[in-house]
């Protein structure tokens, strides 16, 4: 430990005893948590997951992008195979990250621009096929599309132009592929944005990882980790609302198949068990929140969650159906209710065992302005 | 499925509750408090005493946020948290709500009111937010709390308001953050925020004197105040860089308002963040909650010296005791009596989050 770290702690010990002169009304649970094991905490997920998540995306939409460029002049099966397999990758990467809700990827206009779903109105692909129909070329030059809707340079409008009629995107130079083209080169050049925005000097890392000493955005080291426990019940919940209750309906004949992410090209599922995965590691990378949890003797509540959040994934790997057709089966649905009573026990494990466990849980009273 | 069934019995149990009022007892042997609370998915205005027994719930339209007793001490105006409409005048000895406050056209409460010294008049804290001039309304109590007009409180987000110990004027913390119902309680002007307190004349609504914190203090919105024999207490909420630890108590003493200089330990432990501040009996202790550090401190009314402080998690809502240095307080789910050596859980309630404030009832 640093000297100036092991000074520190020793101020705040010093000052604490002096602070609190009566007794203390209600043991706080989180009172075993250091300053330096939550930092630890911030410095796992940020350096282990975050950074490299958001490194991960640009770089496959890069590659992404640069298949695409050769397609669209060559446009063969081989060719084929490949933009798909990278569209694939691209998207895997996005849904990796999709469930950080706080940081960079809130400013400018916001995770829409990278995926804007649902598009409850279908305002959104309205205007893309627009775009299609008029082989409109203004959104062809470099920059061209971060001036646009967020819907016409995203990963959805990407899907539709390669997936809702592969025709369209396999002649020579056609005005589709260009398009295709034109989005993967602004889904690299925003991922590289972000990754610039975490990494750079003063940058986002900085202001997690200093979170102790108070910055800008943060006041100490627990509001910081407090964002990292919201990231985990809000991709549950995005999961669980708009993934798969929003598709399935009441009952069976109100299942909307269409309403299933990413139905084009049949990666439903695949998109939730990457959340999930993203939401296991944020528990079982070291550091984590795992480790913190054993390490101030909370094993119960570690244990609960991964083997939750194991039993869920085993569940979403045993489907053998895309999703759009499981939630209009009548033999398959009830595995849907199912998964969704357990994403509900994880949830509630993490929104309320988790929190409390590491002094997380935000008071009644400590909402904004009154 | 568990946390369904949970909310479905507590709903049960709350309809039982509030279809069989509790019957108020004349209770003179105990203090008795009032203060708004969540109890599974209703919103009540809850009367109790020391022991934690509760004599009447009001069932509220939506949260509920301060309460105000009536000079002879017959009833209370229950008023909404912000940015809602709503405000009940409820009877103390029968629990009846007698009338039904809606905010004026254009106005939202911000949850905070008083009476005139004679009871005659009420008065709201209230956003035009068209314009979003902070305003003053102005009700007849023996009309029905009819609305007799409005007059403007010298600032943006007036909050709490409260009638000087003279009796002659109101004092009004202007938070001054601009807000509008159409993005609910999203803050519209933390560049420019310009928080004041205001005396203003309560039977013609002149302004008398306006008063800030110094000019880099800006971003220290005034937002609830207490009255003591030499002057006033306003506690502030900071909405400046996270990496400031600033103090959150300031002292008014009719001419200046000064910042309590505060120990950076107990800037770091407050968050930045004070919600409500009471006088003791005797006047000469300030006591100060913060439910975003779970603490609630004791000060020196004298010249703002601080005393020491307990934890206790997401505290708020206080109000003195008949004895010099005691408070009576609801934290969580919990009410406690604390001084500045000692405290005492007073009652348990269950699934309950009390609000953010408590006032004693005679």
């Amino acid at each position: 430990m640093p000297f100036s770290k092991a000074f520190r702690s020793t101020l705040k010990g010093g000052s604490a005893a002096l602070l609190v002169t009566g007794s203390l009304l209600s043991p706080a649970s989180a009172g075993a948590i250091s300053t330096d094991q939550t930092t630890a905490l911030l410095t796992a997920l940020t350096d282990q997951l975050i950074v490299p998540g958001y490194t991960h995306l640009a770089e496959e939409s890069s590659q992404l992008a640069d298949v695409l460029d050769a397609y669209c002049t060559t446009p063969d099966t081989e060719g084929r195979t490949q933009v798909e397999a990278h569209f694939h990758t691209t998207m895997d990467a996005w849904q990796r990250v999709q469930i950080i809700q706080f940081g960079p990827i809130y400013e400018n206009r916001g995770p829409a621009r990278f995926q804007f779903w649902p598009d409850k109105r279908g305002t959104g692909q309205r205007q893309l096929r627009q775009i299609l129909n008029n082989q409109d070329e203004t959104v062809l030059p470099s920059g061209a599309l971060a001036e646009k809707s967020v819907a016409l340079g995203d990963l959805q409008a990407l899907e539709y132009v390669l997936f809702n009629d592969p025709d369209v995107t396999a002649q020579p130079d056609s005005f589709a592929c260009r398009y295709a083209l034109a989005i993967a080169r602004n889904q690299e050049i925003q991922a590289t944005e972000i990754v610039q925005m975490w990494t750079r000097n003063g940058g986002y890392r900085e202001q997690v990882l200093s979170a102790a000493e108070g910055t800008d955005v943060f006041f100490d080291e627990k509001e910081a980790a407090g964002r990292f426990l919201n990231d985990m019940a809000g991709a549950i919940d995005v999961v669980r609302l708009q993934k798969l209750d929003r598709p399935m309906g009441l009952t069976l004949t109100g299942a909307r198949p269409k309403r299933t992410e990413n139905w084009r090209s049949q990666r439903s599922l695949r998109n939730i068990q990457l959340n999930l995965e993203s939401v296991q590691q944020f528990l079982t990378v070291e550091d984590g929140f795992g480790d913190l949890l054993t390490s101030i003797g909370k094993d119960e509540t570690a244990t609960a969650m991964r083997e939750l959040v194991s039993e869920v994934l085993v569940d979403i790997a045993a489907f053998d159906q895309p999703l759009s057709e499981i939630v209009e089966d009548p033999d398959t649905r009830g595995d849907l209710e199912s998964l969704l009573a357990k994403l509900r026990s994880l949830q509630s494990v993490v929104r309320e065992q988790l929190a409390q466990d590491l002094g997380l849980v935000p008071g009644f009273n400590a909402t904004d302005g009154d | 499925m568990e946390i369904s069934r949970r909310h479905t019995l507590q709903g049960a149990a709350t309809a039982a509750l509030i279809a069989t009022p509790l019957p108020v007892i004349a209770n003179t042997a105990t203090a008795r408090w009032m203060g708004c609370r969540q109890v599974g998915e209703a919103y009540l205005a809850t009367l109790f005493d020391s022991t934690g027994y509760v004599h009447l719930d009001v069932q509220l339209p939506g949260r509920g946020h301060d309460i105000v007793p009536s000079p002879d001490g017959q009833r209370v105006v229950i008023m909404a948290r912000r940015p809602d409409r709503f405000a009940l005048i409820v009877d103390l000895r029968s629990g009846d709500v007698r009338h039904h406050l809606t905010a004026s056209d254009g106005h939202h409460f911000y949850g905070h009111g008083c009476f005139s010294s004679d009871g005659a008049l009420f008065y709201t804290s209230e956003n035009h937010y068209e314009t979003g001039d902070g305003v003053i309304g102005v009700r007849d109590t023996n009309k029905g709390f009819e609305l007799l007009g409005h007059f403007a409180s010298g600032g943006i987000g007036p909050h709490e308001i409260l009638l000087t110990p003279d009796g002659k004027s109101l004092a009004i913390a202007n938070g001054g953050i601009r807000t509008h119902p159409d993005t609910g309680r999203s803050k519209l002007n933390i560049d420019t925020m310009a928080p004041s307190l205001t005396l203003v004349d309560h039977t013609t609504g002149n302004l008398i004197s306006r008063h800030t914190l110094d000019a880099e203090q800006r971003q220290l919105s005034i937002r609830h105040l207490a009255a003591g024999p030499n002057g006033l207490a306003a506690a502030l909420q900071y909405e400046g860089p996270k990496r400031n630890r600033v103090p959150l108590l300031a002292l008014f003493d009719g001419i200046y308002l000064t910042l309590a200089e505060t120990p950076s330990a107990v800037a770091k432990a407050m968050r930045n963040y004070a919600g409500s501040v009471a006088y003791d009996a005797s006047g000469e202790v300030i006591a100060l909650t913060c439910p975003r550090g779970n603490l609630v401190s004791f000060w020196s009314s004298d010249d703002g010296t601080y005393l020491g402080s307990h934890t206790a998690r997401d505290v708020c809502g206080i109000a003195p005791l008949k004895n010099p240095g005691h408070f009576a307080l609801t934290a969580g789910a919990i009410s406690l009596h604390a001084t500045l050596h000692t405290t005492k859980t007073t009652g348990q309630f269950a699934d309950t989050q009390w609000d953010n404030h408590l006032v004693s009832i005679a």
